[in-house]
């Protein structure tokens, strides 16, 4: 049984159609990458699987279960979790605090090791006590990458993690989300830094004005036709001449 | 640990000096103005804890404040219960009430909800000076009083502003605090983490109407009359300009802030002064936000904690 499935997701803005039929299935222990120019929809596509925007049409199953419309907080309690391209920390909280939140609000004890575990791996270590605002924007795009996994979800949606990491930072969060899906953990990221996406992801879909243009592997991914147009025709951001 | 115990241990060393002090020296005066003080220090608590710690801006706080009033003194004249459980029914009532209200302009965001609670207590005063169920433009006359002792009544009431700062000592401290911290910052990223947002406002805003109904109906029996002109804009800008003044999501903030400004007012008791009292605020208001944006107490704690802050 696949862990997300979505079937005919449309959603329209005005005239604009977002998201356009879209159908995908993520087996559980996948990582798959979702790539695509600017407005293509993808962050639409995040917001209609976590429940943030209604669809107008299309379903969505998560294990199983028929989940289309419901609230985003009953989603991220039963383990569909989501981050943002745009960093929300909590402000008035301690980095590591922002960690922790996530599961007392579910009234379970956190797991300090497995937090101070991220925290070491991302390198945060040494700020986990500072508010927030003394972070970098890397070190804050990390921190939102690090609550999506504090929580221990099943699925995780993780939407533009690498943008404006450096690239030891990007190696730190590959390692992090890489032990994530070891554990049995399901991943979909958003990303347009695509060398780096490339490394990490076992699958990737390609959209384009609300629709699917490509499923695959990642190596297949500049032999498409449509993919290379969509992309103003030049094969070379994929790193192949 | 160790910073906690100090906390309350100024709590109680606070509150046992406003205990004792007054009622050793015995000025009836003084101890009236400090009962009135006690009770909008408690409208201030309550205020805090909606607009403070949750970060729900309410400029209608004098809406569950008439509220309880009413509620209370009408309990306590129908069924003839003692005052102190009148006034506890009161709140109960107002509380019911107001979530019902409240119900459907939780999902508003941000000064939405303000604009709200603005307009709920003009609808209220309406509502009341047109029902002579409810003593019309007169109000409620002849609520008995709760003790003809003035120091019981004031210690009664300064029991009530301690329950109010336990109230929310202990709801900070547990999961509710990191929870409305969390929708303060932000609701969308609360919603992703998993928090049930607007059951979560509910909690809070109901917690927050009981205490400032409990603050009213101590109002109504201190007067021994209740009217409309309880639900005036004044009830409900004090409160928050003690909290703001004292210290917003600071514990005893809204209790300092309350004394500090119930001493202005009732040291600059002349007409003109008493007249132009909004313009007043408003001015009290600017000065806070440029020269204390984290009121007295976040200012004394910035100075004291500065180094032990983990």
């Amino acid at each position: 049984m696949p862990i997300l499935r979505t079937e005919g997701l449309t959603k329209s803005f005005g005239g604009i159609v977002a998201v356009n039929n879209v159908s995908i299935t993520i087996e559980k222990g996948e990582m798959v990458g979702i790539i695509g120019p600017n407005g293509a929809g993808k962050t639409t596509l995040f917001n209609l699987i976590s429940g943030m925007e209604k669809p107008d049409q299309g379903r969505v199953y998560f294990n199983g279960e028929d989940v289309t419309s419901m609230k985003p907080y009953h989603l991220s309690q039963k383990g569909l979790v989501r981050t943002f391209q745009i960093v929300r920390p909590f402000k008035s909280l301690t980095v590591y605090q922002n960690l922790v939140a996530p599961t007392t609000v579910r009234s379970a004890k956190p797991d300090h090791g497995f937090i101070d575990r991220i925290l070491d791996t991302l390198g945060l270590s040494n700020k986990k006590n500072l508010p927030t605002n003394l972070l970098t924007h890397g070190e804050l795009k990390m921190l939102e990458v690090a609550r999506g996994l504090a929580s221990k979800p099943i699925l995780l949606l993780l939407d533009e993690p690498f943008g404006g990491l450096t690239v030891n930072e990007i190696e730190r969060v590959s390692t992090v989300l890489k032990e994530f899906v070891e554990n049995k953990g399901t991943l979909v990221i958003i990303e347009h830094r695509l060398r780096e996406l490339m490394k990490v992801v076992g699958r990737i879909i390609v959209m384009d004005q609300g629709k699917i243009i490509f499923e695959g592997l990642p190596a297949d991914v500049p032999k498409s036709e449509e993919v290379v147009k969509a992309y103003l025709g030049s094969s070379k951001v994929f790193g192949v001449e | 640990m160790r910073r906690e115990r100090l906390t309350l241990l100024g709590l109680l060393a606070v509150f046992a000096a406003l205990a004792f002090v007054p009622t050793f020296f015995n000025l009836r005066f003084i101890i009236f103005i400090l009962t009135l003080t006690n009770i909008f220090a408690l409208l201030a608590v309550s205020w805090n804890l909606l607009s403070g710690y949750m970060g729900l801006l309410s400029l209608g706080h004098s809406f569950f404040f008439a509220g309880g009033g009413y509620a209370a003194a009408i309990v306590a004249l129908n069924l003839g219960i003692p005052p102190i459980v009148a006034i506890f029914v009161g709140a109960v009532i107002i509380t019911g009430l107001s979530c019902l209200i409240g119900l459907p302009s939780l999902k508003l965001r941000g000064h939405f909800f303000a604009l709200v609670t603005l307009v709920i207590p003009v609808i209220a005063y309406q509502v009341t000076n047109a029902l002579p169920q409810l003593g019309g433009h007169d109000g409620i006359f002849g609520i008995p009083p709760i003790s003809t002792d003035a120091n019981v009544v004031y210690l009664i009431s300064l029991s009530f502003v301690f329950l109010g700062v336990m109230v929310t000592y202990v709801v900070v401290r547990s999961r509710l605090g990191i929870i409305f911290s969390c929708i303060k910052d932000d609701e969308t990223a609360s919603m992703a983490c998993g928090i049930d947002v607007p059951r979560y406002k509910l909690y809070c805003l109901a917690v927050s109407v009981f205490l400032a109904g409990l603050a009213g109906g101590f109002y109504a029996f201190l007067n021994g009359v209740i009217s409309p002109a309880t639900y005036e804009l004044e009830k409900a800008s004090l409160p928050l300009l003690m909290t703001l003044l004292g210290g917003r999501s600071t514990l005893l903030g809204p209790v300092v802030g309350a004394y500090i400004i119930e001493t202005i007012i009732e040291s600059l008791k002349v007409e003109i002064l008493v007249r132009s009292r909004l313009l007043i605020y408003s001015a009290l208001a600017l000065m806070i936000f440029m020269l204390f944006p984290s009121g007295i107490v976040g200012y004394v704690r910035r100075r004291f904690y500065a180094h032990t802050e983990d």
